[in-house]
């Protein structure tokens, strides 16, 4: 009995330790809140920045809506309607779509320096684990939100992208090779890449995944002020900044200035003129996939592996990095900041070097064999 | 037979050399070539590897491309050229050929069996569906 009444005991502590609500006072999480001051303090903003693309997104995704339809003989008809007709609805556009990159950015960045600076340590494995989750969420609100427009690039790289997922049954065994292709028919919802996808892509990207995501950074952000910032380095400095008003003033200041940047870029320059046009026509089911489908820049460095490593190869990897992230604060708890940060370095080194590189890379090993 | 068919083309209107896409009964694109002896070759448009619509234009070799990643498809064969991406060939569809009124004047399955024939001059005037069941 006593040993059972210390399991329970032990849960509990479990939990008050990681989600320590008795730190849920103004005082605690806004007046007294400090931020350590050292070499790496910049990577405390980057993810504030998340959130305001996120804001960014959410606003003017709602713009968008008012306008767009989500029907395969309407969507890009829509889409134009917004680029040339409707007042500004060109800059809403290219807002959502730069910011929509930018948001991906900044989370990798963020994602990255937390990991060097062991941010997710215990007692803070719960932000961690939420913010693996916010991450997976953006990527399918990438995802689903590509293929909206429903002009070539968009219809063409989903469909490759789901017929990937019925590929990696090849590789299960016995029954469960089946379950891919049920998968993909699930998100698919027809025979092929058609309004019955549109609809679902579309109740993903504006309902459903706003707001899990939305539940999930409340979460994540109420994780942070509950425990307050990580020390972020090994040997912390005495020097501090007080939270309130000095460091939300900062972070408001880098929200203007980030803003302004990423308006002008909208303003002048569409996210889309990086590639040839051909690609934005209307979705023919009566054609030739165009040449250059490629999915948009943040999915590189999945995409060039695959055309360059046999497919169970990346598949295996993905899936082994994308569980692992989760267990993360586990399998590195006893590794020094050290070689958190070498690991982090080649994490970023890979991510630059694909996204820039791949198509070179890739051309590279074509000409090889 | 007769009853569940679509309509591709007027046979006449095929070209050996660029194929005219339409959709099969799965939903699928699939393209119509019409060969050397004036009849009818119609084969999946559906690349074998992820799924993207192949082109549609033959190139020297009597080959289709899928530009996604390069896979090179022998229309007579089906059969990919020995390197590309994609491993397994693209199937043939059966085809019935019409008269203007109607009437079946030739049909082949999938698998390549004929059964009919078909004189030049009312070939010229067919026209081309594919069949939903042979049996």
């Amino acid at each position: 009995m006593s040993n059972r009444k210390n399991g329970f005991l032990k849960i509990a502590d479990f939990f008050s330790e990681r989600i320590p609500f008795y730190n849920l006072n103004f005082e605690h999480m806004v007046t007294r809140k400090e931020v350590p001051v050292h070499r790496m303090s910049w990577a405390y903003y980057t993810g504030g920045l998340t959130l305001l693309f996120f804001l960014i997104q959410l606003v003017t995704g709602v713009f968008l809506l008012f306008y767009y339809q989500p029907t395969v003989s309407d969507a890009h008809a829509s889409v134009e309607y917004i680029t040339f007709f409707v007042k500004s609805g060109f800059l809403v556009r290219n807002l959502h779509t730069w910011s929509s990159s930018c948001m991906i950015l900044c989370l990798l960045v963020h994602l990255i320096t937390s990991f060097a600076m062991k941010a997710f340590a215990r007692p803070r494995e719960m932000t961690w684990i939420s913010g693996s989750l916010l991450l997976i969420l953006t990527f399918a609100f990438g995802f689903t939100g590509y293929l909206l427009p429903w002009h070539q690039i968009a219809v063409n790289a989903t469909k490759v992208v789901l017929q990937s997922i019925e590929e990696a049954g090849h590789y299960l065994p016995g029954g469960l090779a089946a379950l891919p292709s049920y998968i993909k028919e699930i998100i698919q919802g027809e025979v092929s890449v058609g309004q019955a996808t549109l609809s679902r892509f579309y109740a993903l990207h504006v309902v459903i995944l706003p707001l899990f995501f939305m539940g999930v950074i409340g979460l994540h952000l109420l994780m942070v002020q509950l425990h307050g910032m990580s020390q972020g380095v090994d040997t912390p400095s005495d020097k501090k900044e007080r939270f309130f008003p000095f460091f939300i003033l900062k972070d408001l200041w880098l929200w203007g200035a980030v803003f302004l940047v990423v308006f002008i870029l909208s303003l002048c320059l569409p996210f889309e003129s990086f590639y040839s046009y051909p690609l934005f026509e209307a979705y023919d089911a009566l054609g030739s996939t165009p040449e250059g489908i490629k999915p948009e820049w943040y999915f590189y460095f999945v995409y060039y592996p695959l055309e360059i490593l046999p497919f169970w190869v990346v598949m295996l990897g993905m899936t082994v990095a994308g569980a692992g992230i989760f267990f993360v604060p586990w399998i590195f708890k006893n590794t020094s900041r050290k070689v958190l940060s070498i690991i982090a370095w080649i994490m970023a080194a890979y991510l630059i070097v694909i996204t820039l590189f791949g198509q070179l890379i890739y051309e590279m090993f074509k000409g090889l064999k | 037979m007769n009853k569940d068919s679509i309509f591709v083309a007027k046979l006449s209107d095929l070209s050996s050399a660029r194929g005219k896409y339409f959709i099969d009964y799965q939903m699928r694109p699939a393209l119509a070539f019409r060969d050397e002896r004036g009849l009818p070759v119609l084969i999946s448009a559906k690349c074998t590897h992820l799924g993207c619509t192949v082109g549609q234009d033959l190139d020297g070799q009597g080959r289709i491309l899928c530009p996604c990643h390069i896979s090179y498809f022998d229309i007579k064969t089906g059969q990919p050229t020995p390197g590309s991406p994609a491993k397994s060939p693209l199937p043939h569809l059966g085809w019935a050929l019409k008269d203007e009124q109607g009437n079946l004047l030739v049909a082949q399955d999938p698998e390549g069996r004929r059964e009919g024939a078909v004189d030049p001059s009312q070939a010229e005037k067919s026209l081309l569906f594919i069949v939903k069941r042979f049996s």
